[in-house]
């Protein structure tokens, strides 16, 4: 190639970059490649406050003191405070702990740990580090979903919410020792399978995805990615290392149905996993909570089963990822986009 | 003893007619009364549904019920097996798997149920009665409600009457059109009431309220009651209160033969709703139109069971025009919070 030519590549090659930074096809994070028999530690915590500056920083801090000396690859936030500038004082209380490249997030319907269940005026945080597990994060925004109705735009939310799940997981490289993919997209159910459809033509229909959709209230609609409220986008984390990943979905829409199907599902899933577990994540649908005559009765059923030590992640959502609990499976597929679920992941060596 | 015997043989002969009369009506009347429950959060999402069975008779009774419910949707389960004891009432649910949401609100159920020698059959409208999670500015200016809301439309008497609500974590708002030929700023009302999904309303005054009730009337909003006031209390017409609502709005506007109340009451002292998306409550509304239709009751659109008028389902307030002939229905319809719906 001769000078004359080179100059113009490289201009060319500039802005192509700077109009994908800018379209929002940030690069992805990734940590680096898990060390065999590294530690994983994966660590919750819980706060409410009025004050959504004071929930966002003492649930952190509590996380931090949690994970101890390890630094975490991956924050996740959800909170459940009702407008932008709550979430944005919520966020900024996290970031004030972690840094913002590390903290993802999303709006939610309320959250649970081991020490207990909230809803309104909360954060969640969950933390995931050592050097055993590798962490990728990545980010798409701008999907073009937004105010397309799945009963109206079937065909245009096909179009955009697949592609937007395939872009996103093409970010991520899925290596050899990856185990799991969390996802979570501003695409409630049922356009979330849409989307689900896009990640698995990348991934495989037999690789595990969990997962959520974020908040749909009117005003509430945001993810966070380093440090910045968006909203019509969507988060990936791949997690890849030495340990084990078993799943479960249940479905419900009574109290008792509710409790029976969390204490099922976390049985199922843990004695899948044939290992010491070291975390349970779920997410779960907000109308599950709803039908639960007191908050505490799902992940008291959950930690009939875990026991009160393991480490329990959950965050109330507007759809779920995970093994759908229908009466016809499709073969060969692991997870789908779902509603009404309880999506039970157990992370274990 | 000629003037008894012409006495006595007819009253003999009238009673006996009586006694044939009401066993003839025992033998015809339904053994049971059906009605369907509405459905507390949009059909396309998948809720649950159900119905109430409730035994008319002195006599146990065993029946299969058969509902059909409207094209396109289906369910877990359509076919049950019913017992019940002398004039006991059983709820029955199954979930809702696959249904299209409609604009109208209305959604045709047939139920059949055989048994006790007898085939009742109910057709039935049911409703959506959801409460969308939404933010609304209270302006007067209605149109956020008309994309955004699940309408409830009822007619009294020709005339029509839309209720909207929506929720946050902040109000519990309200709107409420009335087709009236005359709006009289201090005698036309809103009266409207929630209770926790679980509430019941007792039938002796010493029993306690178990809902919130507001009234709309001269453009403000007042309460007329919390949970824990004795129901006797609620049928004195105290004076309304001195203060309206803190942090209440209302406005009100006429457009052509339709008045528009548009209000929002403060969350938060409702503690015992326990509002969240997918929570159920109850609610109702009655407006008042007294120079026309008299009251009218959004429990009538529900399609209440025989036995569901109660006398001490509304406050009483002065200035108000209340039937005489029967009470009111219960203030207690179903309903849920549900998320914005688009």
């Amino acid at each position: 190639m001769n000078r004359e030519m080179k100059v113009p590549a490289r201009l060319v090659f500039a802005l192509v970059f700077a109009a994908v930074l800018v379209s929002g096809c940030a690069e992805p994070l990734k940590s680096g490649r898990a060390a065999k028999k590294g530690a994983i530690v994966i660590q919750s915590a819980l706060a409410e406050n009025e004050d959504a500056l004071k929930a966002g920083k003492i649930a952190a801090e509590s996380l931090k003191k949690a994970l101890g000396s390890t630094a975490p690859k991956v924050v996740l936030v959800t909170d459940c405070f009702d407008d932008k500038a709550l979430k944005t004082s919520a966020l900024k209380g996290v970031t004030s702990v972690f840094s913002k490249d590390i903290v993802v997030g999303f709006a939610g319907y309320g959250s649970f740990t081991q020490g207990g269940a909230q809803d309104t005026d909360t954060v969640g945080v969950l933390g995931i580090g050592g050097d055993g597990i590798d962490v990728q994060i990545a980010f798409q925004k701008n999907m073009g979903a937004k105010g397309l109705s799945f009963d109206t735009d079937k065909a245009k939310l096909t179009k955009v919410l697949g592609d937007a799940g395939r872009t996103l997981a093409k970010k991520l490289t899925q290596k050899a020792d990856s185990r799991l993919l969390i996802a979570i997209p501003d695409a409630h159910s049922p356009k979330n399978q849409l989307f689900m459809d896009g990640l698995q033509e990348v991934v495989g229909k037999d690789f595990p995805i969990t997962g959520g959709s974020i908040s749909k209230n009117d005003g509430e609609t945001f993810l966070s990615y380093q440090g910045q409220l968006h909203s019509d986008s969507a988060i990936a984390i791949m997690l890849s290392g030495d340990f084990k990943v078993a799943m479960a979905g249940r479905q419900a829409k009574t109290n008792d149905a509710v409790i029976a199907t969390a204490k099922d599902g976390a049985a199922e899933a843990l004695k899948n996993l044939g290992a010491k577990p070291i975390a349970m994540i779920a997410f779960d649908c907000a109308g599950r909570k709803g039908k639960l005559d007191n908050l505490g009765d799902e992940l008291k059923a959950f930690q009939g089963v875990t026991g009160k030590d393991i480490t329990v992640f959950g965050a109330y959502c507007a759809g779920e990822f995970g093994p759908a609990d229908v009466k016809e499976k499709k073969p060969g597929v692991v997870s789908s986009g779902m509603g009404w679920h309880a999506m039970i992941t157990f992370i274990g060596r | 003893m000629m003037n008894i015997r012409k006495i006595a043989i007819p009253c003999v002969l009238v009673t006996f007619v009586c006694l044939c009369a009401g066993l003839a009506e025992d033998t015809t009347k339904n053994p049971i009364a059906i009605r369907a429950h509405n459905v507390v959060v949009p059909p396309a999402t998948g809720p649950v549904s159900g119905f109430t069975v409730k035994n008319l008779l002195d006599a146990p009774y065993t029946g299969k019920v058969t509902v059909k419910l409207p094209d396109g949707w289906k369910a877990d389960k359509t076919r049950f097996d019913v017992s019940l004891k002398a004039r006991e009432t059983k709820h029955i649910a199954f979930a809702i798997e696959k249904a299209v949401d409609s604009k109208v609100n209305a959604y045709p159920y047939k139920i059949t149920a055989v048994g006790s020698g007898k085939t009742v059959t109910v057709d039935q409208k049911v409703i959506c009665a959801t409460t969308p999670y939404v933010k609304p500015k209270i302006d007067g200016d209605i149109s956020e409600w008309l994309n955004d809301a699940v309408p409830v439309t009822f007619i009294c008497k020709d005339k029509k009457t839309v209720v909207r609500t929506f929720w946050n974590k902040r109000n519990f708002c309200l709107c409420v059109e009335v087709q009236e030929d005359k709006f009289i700023a201090d005698a036309d009302a809103i009266q409207f009431a929630l209770a926790s999904g679980k509430a019941s309303t007792g039938d002796s005054p010493d029993d306690k309220t178990a809902r919130y009730e507001f009234l709309i009337v001269g453009g403000r909003c007042y309460q007329l009651v919390k949970p824990g006031t004795p129901l006797g209390d609620t049928q004195k017409a105290n004076p309304l209160p001195a203060e309206t609502v803190a942090k209440s709005v209302v406005a009100v506007k006429r457009e052509k033969d339709i008045t528009r109340y548009e209000i929002s009451v403060p969350m938060r002292p409702m503690q015992e709703l326990r509002a969240t998306t997918g929570r159920e409550y109850r609610f109702s509304v009655l407006v008042h139109d007294p120079d026309s239709t008299g009251i009218r009751d959004l429990a009538e659109a529900a399609s209440p069971l025989p036995g569901s008028r109660n006398k001490y389902a509304w406050c009483k307030w002065p200035g108000a025009k209340w039937p005489s002939e029967k009470p009111l229905l219960d203030s207690k319809v179903e309903w849920g919070f549900c998320t914005s719906i688009h």
